[in-house]
């Protein structure tokens, strides 16, 4: 019985009846001011007076109830927001990072055009002011100047594609076409690395659903981590696999590598952030991963190869329109 | 009045369309006795072709245009070797005169100035030794 309230004798059933009625609404009122949202009033059978009160406490109950799961959801949603934001600030960050580390052989990439362009630029001229210059030589010579000139565009381009900070947009994505400009831009690194890079893309495969750039960069972060571990390795080992597959209702980037592995440590924190084993790693790479792909409904794996090195593979949902 | 010798040229560099555009411009002044995109290949046909001069690359996928420019003075002193690169400094410099190298140009230069490199390090004599610190 709520404190305060005078004793009903109980020669009065009505007024003990009715008594106890107005206690439960106190108990109930008190009980959603203090926080229990969830508690309800029984309606008896009277339908009286007091019942009208009681299904209008229950109303305002409910309200509060939804109100207050409004107010969670909106938290929750605020909160994926933020994480999700913080999640593409990060990635943009470390996709610069490795763009850092790519610099040198991306510099060695671009430079190689742009001197075969200066090169024959002078073979044209030469030809040109000769007696006898031979069209087809000419025509040939300023074929290649334009082949270069697109190679080396084409280097820029998606260099500044990676450093783009741009909002995410899902569009259907061709995998094969996606990880592949990838393994055009890292395959400068690793000749000069001395690694080799096999890639082995799925003949036919679905598109995915899914922004373009961040599945670049999880492709980026799995082969750069992969060269980093074949790296100490004897020469003839130093091999690093990009393979594209479709197995559905996935579509699957692996990149397998031939290097030492992890500890069984190691292995249980992988993508935990700032795990690292790398000297100068900042333990975010992996672990941006898993939030990229995750992102796109995907799934993140790491094995352990039967033989040797491990595998990350990267699973995404195929896209279907129906 | 008779024609003047040319030199005998072996072009090295991993990006196989510059050695078509050193191909064309070298031709009227050099014989190009062959263009490879790999260090490794290059010492092969040094050991067989002999050439008078070979223009390599610093910067090789295989072996690096250093180790080359050493490697073709035990494989055959006489071929002279003119390295190329993209980068340029005094430490490379001085690296690709220790290396045996007659002659660097970078890559920025005219393809002239790569012609004349040629030229000098053909007629020069096995015993001069040039420096390469900022001659281009």
């Amino acid at each position: 019985m709520a404190e305060g309230l005078p004793d009903v004798s109980t020669d009065r059933p009505d007024l003990k009846f009715t008594a106890d009625r107005i206690s439960a609404f106190i108990d109930t009122l008190e009980r959603l001011a203090g926080g229990d949202i969830d508690s309800t009033l029984p309606i008896s059978p009277l339908h009286d007076e007091l019942d009208a009160i009681a299904h209008g406490i229950n109303v305002v109950a409910g309200e509060l109830r939804w109100a207050h799961e409004r107010m969670m959801a909106s938290e929750r949603v605020n909160a994926e927001i933020q994480a999700a934001t913080l999640r593409d600030e990060l990635a943009h960050l470390s996709r610069i990072a490795t763009l850092d580390a790519l610099a040198g052989s991306l510099a060695h990439e671009i430079n190689q055009p742009l001197t075969a362009v200066s090169a024959n630029a002078e073979a044209a001229l030469r030809l040109v002011a000769s007696h006898h210059p031979s069209q087809r030589e000419l025509r040939t010579t300023l074929s290649d100047i334009l082949s270069d000139n697109k190679r080396a565009v084409a280097v820029l381009q998606r260099v500044r594609t990676l450093v783009k900070k741009n909002a995410l947009e899902y569009e259907p994505v061709d995998v094969n076409g996606t990880v592949g400009e990838v393994a055009t831009l890292v395959r400068m690194n690793a000749d000069s690395r001395e690694i080799a890079l096999d890639v082995d893309l799925a003949t036919s495969i679905e598109p995915i659903r899914g922004d373009r750039i961040q599945i670049q960069q999880v492709a980026l972060n799995l082969l750069m981590n992969a060269f980093d571990a074949v790296q100490g390795c004897e020469t003839t080992d130093r091999r690093v696999q990009l393979r594209t597959s479709q197995r559905e209702p996935w579509a699957v980037v692996d990149v397998v590598d031939q290097g030492d592995g992890v500890s069984d440590d190691a292995f249980r924190t992988i993508f935990q952030p700032f795990f690292t084993t790398k000297p100068n790693g900042t333990g975010l790479g992996l672990s941006i991963c898993k939030g990229i792909v995750t992102a796109h409904g995907g799934v993140l794996e790491a094995s352990r190869n039967p033989s040797r090195g491990m595998t990350f593979s990267a699973r995404f949902p195929l896209w279907r329109s129906d | 009045m008779p024609k003047p010798e040319r030199p005998r040229v072996l072009l090295v560099d991993d990006y196989e369309r510059l050695l078509e555009a050193w191909r064309r411009l070298l031709e009227p002044s050099c014989e190009i006795v062959g263009g490879v995109t790999s260090g490794r290949e290059a010492l092969s046909l040094v050991q067989q072709l002999k050439p008078d001069v070979i223009v390599v690359d610093l910067s090789m996928p295989d072996v690096s245009g250093l180790d080359v420019c050493r490697e073709v003075r035990q494989i055959n002193p006489e071929t002279r070797v003119v390295l190329v690169s993209a980068d340029d400094n005094e430490a490379l410099r001085d690296a690709a005169e220790r290396f045996g190298a007659v002659a660097f140009v970078t890559k920025s230069e005219a393809a002239d100035e790569l012609d004349h490199a040629i030229q000098r390090a053909f007629r020069q004599k096995p015993e001069d030794k040039p420096s390469l610190q900022g001659n281009g």
